[in-house]
């Protein structure tokens, strides 16, 4: 009898160590495997389109770390709070703080764009003779900041925050870059390189001079 | 001996939590140099529903979002070259490259959670299967990019652009050389 169970045992165990194996040199053929995420089919609708005339002259890449901690008391009736403290009087015990304290910090790496924007150029603002051209454009701005999903990465999670304080957190790492380009003087670099591709097009439109000035 | 295997594992211990570690607020840029006139702005939208039902558990998850995309596309302005130039008769002729995607800008709070419902049995979405889910949404958009035709109305609007602006320069006549397949961008 010991025997027959002993064998069947060490089948059973023959058996998961295969499985495991089997599963490990093809992943994908693995039939217990969860199934990963997939989204249904729906199209992508075009809300609106227009026409822009937007020199994109300078871009700047940057990598942020969004980084926040709460304390949520009120979690102490959270029924994982309360099997954390089990046994422990409320009244008597001071709880530790970061017994309760969430941790969420994501990274993003993203582009802020400037350039000048072109459509804002009037008739008046470009003067010409025959070999001196003068054009006045708008100065320098921020076009786009972008970190698209693909773009963050969540790596500390404790499960304290919604989906919608994450999205937030995701809107601060933007504002971040934003900033963080402005200060590294993406409207200058902006300007100039503008200057040098408006001043490079133009001459060898066959004019001798380019004046260039921003407004 | 036994003090030696002690400050063995303290220092196994505290190099596992080093790996944790993260300068907060650490930033690592680089500025560069582009050149790229953008001629057309879109406003895209897609809705993204996940129903996930695995064999392994009773109950399913589903999550219901809508995402807003602004794409913008234009041409390589350094590219445009004066191909044939007549000051007598006041006529250009130029060549455009292609028009290309500049970005494709999906701004976190253009994405709503529509519906998130949970089955008592299973667990809630983690924020990174959240974000995975807007992973999936964003590549979808990319994908489908080409079928909507923004390419060839950057194109159109590159060289309107062109045009209206030398002629705003004293250029009566302006044409436009076709782009052999060979020469352009991929």
């Amino acid at each position: 009898m010991y025997k027959l169970i002993f064998k069947l045992v060490i089948s059973v165990v023959v058996l998961i160590v295969l499985y495991i194996g089997f599963a490990t040199m093809f992943p994908n053929m693995n039939f217990l495997k969860p199934k990963p995420l997939e989204l249904k089919k729906t199209a992508v609708i075009i809300e609106e389109s227009k026409n822009i005339a937007q020199l994109f002259s300078a871009v700047y890449y940057a990598e942020v770390v969004v980084d926040t901690t709460i304390t949520k008391l009120e979690d102490l009736t959270h029924s994982a709070a309360r099997n954390y403290i089990a046994g422990v009087s409320f009244g008597t015990v001071q709880l530790e703080a970061d017994s309760l304290e969430y941790e969420f910090t994501i990274i993003g790496h993203g582009n802020c764009y400037a350039g000048n924007d072109l459509k804002k150029l009037q008739p008046e603002n470009i003067e010409f003779n025959d070999s001196i051209c003068t054009i006045k454009i708008p100065k320098a701005e921020i076009f786009n900041t972008v970190i698209n999903p693909s773009e963050f990465e969540i790596f500390i999670d404790d499960g304290g925050f919604s989906p919608q304080e994450v999205q937030k957190f995701k809107q601060m790492a933007v504002k971040k870059i934003e900033d963080s380009a402005l200060n590294s003087g993406i409207i200058e670099k902006a300007n100039k390189r503008t200057k040098k591709l408006l001043n490079d097009f133009i001459l060898s439109l066959g004019f001798k001079k380019v004046n260039i000035e921003f407004i | 001996m036994k003090q030696t295997f002690l400050l063995a594992i303290l220092i196994l211990i505290l190099s596992s939590c080093g790996n944790k570690e993260m300068s907060k607020g650490e930033v690592q840029a680089r500025l560069k140099n582009l050149q790229e006139l953008g001629t057309v702005e879109y406003t895209l939208s897609k809705v993204l529903s996940v129903d996930d039902n695995q064999w392994y558990s009773a109950g399913d998850r589903k999550v219901l979002m809508s995402m807003k995309a602004d794409l913008k596309a234009g041409v390589d302005f350094s590219k445009i070259v004066v191909a044939n130039l007549d000051h007598s008769n006041k006529s250009i002729e130029l060549k455009m490259p292609p028009a290309k995607i500049i970005l494709l800008d999906i701004q976190p709070d253009k994405i709503k959670y529509e519906l998130i419902n949970v089955s008592a049995t299973r667990a809630d979405f983690t924020n990174d299967e959240l974000n995975q889910i807007q992973i999936l949404g964003e590549k979808d958009i990319e994908s489908k990019l080409e079928e909507l035709g923004i390419l060839k109305e950057a194109d159109k609007n590159a060289k309107l652009f062109i045009k209206s602006w030398l002629k705003m320069m004293g250029f009566e006549t302006v044409n436009f050389l076709e782009t052999k397949k060979d020469e352009k961008n991929v």
